[in-house]
């Protein structure tokens, strides 16, 4: 018996010495896979580790491959004021973790919510530019771009007419979790502030060239510049007008929806690495004469390789269908015959309350790596559709909860996920995925310094 | 069940490490795609496939993983999943959760590696450093200065 143990005992030290052996590749695959927290507390564990997690641009690209940590950036004030200081504290946002709200199926009302909230610096604490004005742009692949006024508002019109030129943007792309950034300054003026308080302009990442580019809308039409060039360069053919979201990505192509002059309400795609037009679609029949609905009143999203629509407003035009949400899914990319509509009753908590009460959110991840590309829009038959009911009015002590909605948009199942989350009122959402990469890597040889946060 | 394939399916001999001698279908072994390779380029044809990196012990897992997964379609995906869950359930702990990605990693089987790894990163998730570095017998080879910097850059991940 004593030799038994005493042979297991020798049997697993010699193990163990092996498994301290363990090639990087296998600790790589392993470590891909934590939460973004997680890896980086790797760090400490030893020098092997901590390289591979801070220096190795394989694993960079191997943790963002990995099903997406899937996180919203709220940023406080979604209209500036000029009085208001939280609207200039640019450089820190709160951020909560849907991940591990996701993971619970919750189906009932007065779910429980457990979504984590921090708080991220997205840029250098003190510059003299945060005087001005700033405005997250948009997140891809773990990177935030945001913009800043770096001057005062002109007013161009002497009469006093309220025409105003708005003022010369400078952006700043950054990787909060590596804690690098890099400025760049631009002449374009800032656009003006859409419905819901966010400037007219997106942050999109091309696969196949491998390149960032940065868009602003402006009334001459769509300026784009693609990072470590000097140039932007103007697209006529995107119409200005209000839209309720973001573009959503997905194929090499950002997504809007508009209004076209003798079309009606359209899907455009605009292909990213040509920055032409690639198609202008319709909108469902039923969405565009039953309900004479402007574009503005819809957004447009994506999952799993589908282009969605869905109303911007809870109850905005289901009132003959019952309590719900219609949900248009595009099953054949570019195919106009494809809209398939799919009606989703909702909790009475939802719509029982006043139907102007949430605004809806399309909660989508743009596209990353090719691999990750691949992943998460070729994942077969199923995709859910993930929309965040913004709770717009603060209702008795508590508020009045947000919700994150999930949809199975492949199946006939016509209810969603409901799970509350932490999301207060009027915040600016930007959906974001914490990511490794590092700038240095992303811009290298593109001529921009990497200039790093103070730590605290 | 199906006795036809019994019949019809070509069989393959591996020999693990420690001389053991296991006699699959090759549609079982072809799944590993080191294997596959080896048989495209005949070395199954005389005797068996030798895999000087897998014991015995391991890789009788690792057929069970193959049999279990060359026999289901994707209509028992959910019945695959579960049976997934108890598969590295059974295989008790770290160390042979790590024995057995070792061995997937080098036959090549994505499945399973991504199956061990995903169960990995599950059991190491809201472990302390410490307990990470237990888990493999790792040596913590920062001295205390360089210990506190990395913990000071990355405060918020240690908060």
């Amino acid at each position: 018996m004593m030799e038994e143990k005493k042979k297991n005992k020798k049997y697993r030290s010699k193990r163990f010495r092996r498994v301290n052996n363990l090639p990087i590749e296998i600790i790589a695959n392993i470590l891909s896979r934590l939460p973004i927290k997680n890896v980086v507390g790797c760090k400490i564990v030893c020098k092997s580790w901590r390289h591979l997690i801070t220096s190795d641009p394989y694993f960079a690209k191997l943790h963002l491959s990995m099903p997406p940590q899937q996180c919203l950036l709220l940023h406080p004030s979604p209209i500036p004021r000029p009085d208001d200081p939280r609207s200039r504290r640019l450089y820190k946002q709160n951020m909560i973790d849907l991940s591990s709200t996701t993971s619970t199926t919750t189906t009932t009302t007065g779910a429980s919510s457990s979504s984590v909230a921090m708080t991220i610096e997205v840029g250098p604490k003190l510059d003299t530019r945060e005087k001005f004005k700033g405005d997250i742009v948009g997140s891809c692949n773990g990177l935030i771009c945001s913009a800043q006024d770096c001057e005062e508002e002109l007013d161009i019109d002497a009469s006093g007419g309220g025409n105003k030129l708005g003022p010369r943007l400078w952006f700043r792309v950054c990787n909060p979790i590596t804690g690098e950034y890099i400025v760049i300054e631009s002449s374009v003026r800032r656009p003006k502030y859409d419905l819901y308080g966010y400037p007219r302009m997106e942050f999109c990442y091309c696969p196949s060239s491998d390149q960032y580019k940065i868009m602003v809308q402006r009334e001459s039409g769509l300026m784009i510049h693609t990072l470590g060039s000097n140039l932007w360069r103007g697209v006529q053919d995107i119409p200005n007008q209000q839209s309720a979201s973001k573009a959503a990505s997905l194929n090499g192509a950002l997504h809007w929806v508009f209004s076209v002059t003798h079309r009606g309400v359209c899907v455009v795609a605009l292909d990213i690495e040509n920055e032409a037009v690639r198609f202008v679609i319709p909108a469902p029949p039923k969405i565009r004469g039953d309900h004479n609905v402007h574009a503005s009143q819809l957004n447009v999203s994506v999952s799993r390789g589908w282009l969605t629509l869905f109303p911007c407003r809870i109850t905005q035009f289901e009132r003959d269908e019952g309590n719900g949400v219609d949900i248009w899914v595009m099953k054949e990319y570019g195919e106009v015959s494809s809209w398939t509509k799919q009606h989703v009753v909702l909790s009475s908590s939802l719509v029982g309350r006043s139907p102007h009460l949430y605004r809806l959110i399309p909660i989508h991840i743009n596209t990353t790596t090719k691999a990750a590309a691949a992943l998460r829009e070729g994942g077969g038959e199923g995709g859910d559709v993930k929309i965040l009911a913004l709770s717009q009015r603060r209702g008795g002590e508590r508020g009045v909860p947000s919700i994150l909605l999930s949809v199975d948009v492949g199946t006939n199942i016509n209810t969603a996920k409901e799970v509350e989350v932490d999301v207060k009122p009027c915040s600016l959402v930007i959906p974001y995925t914490p990511s490794l990469l590092s700038l240095g890597d992303v811009f290298a040889g593109k001529g921009f310094t990497i200039l790093k946060f103070e730590s605290k | 069940m199906s006795i036809t394939t019994e019949n019809n399916e070509k069989m393959i001999t591996l020999m693990s490490s420690d001389g053991e001698e296991f006699v699959v279908e090759e549609a079982v072994a072809a799944q590993s795609q080191t294997i596959k390779h080896l048989i495209e380029d005949g070395c199954s044809t005389e005797g068996s496939i030798p895999l000087p990196n897998v014991t015995g012990r391991v890789l009788s897992e690792v057929i069970q993983y193959c049999k279990k997964h060359s026999s289901s379609d994707d209509k028992e995906e959910k019945e695959l999943e579960a049976w997934d869950a108890e598969f590295v359930k059974a295989a008790d702990d770290h160390v042979a959760l790590t024995d057995l990605m070792m061995a997937a990693n080098f036959l090549d089987i994505k499945g399973l590696l991504d199956l061990v790894a995903q169960t990995l990163a599950n059991m190491i998730t809201g472990k302390s450093p410490e307990e990470v570095r237990r888990m493999w017998n790792i040596k913590n080879d920062f001295t205390p200065e360089e210990a506190e910097k990395v913990r000071k850059e990355n405060q918020w991940a240690f908060e």
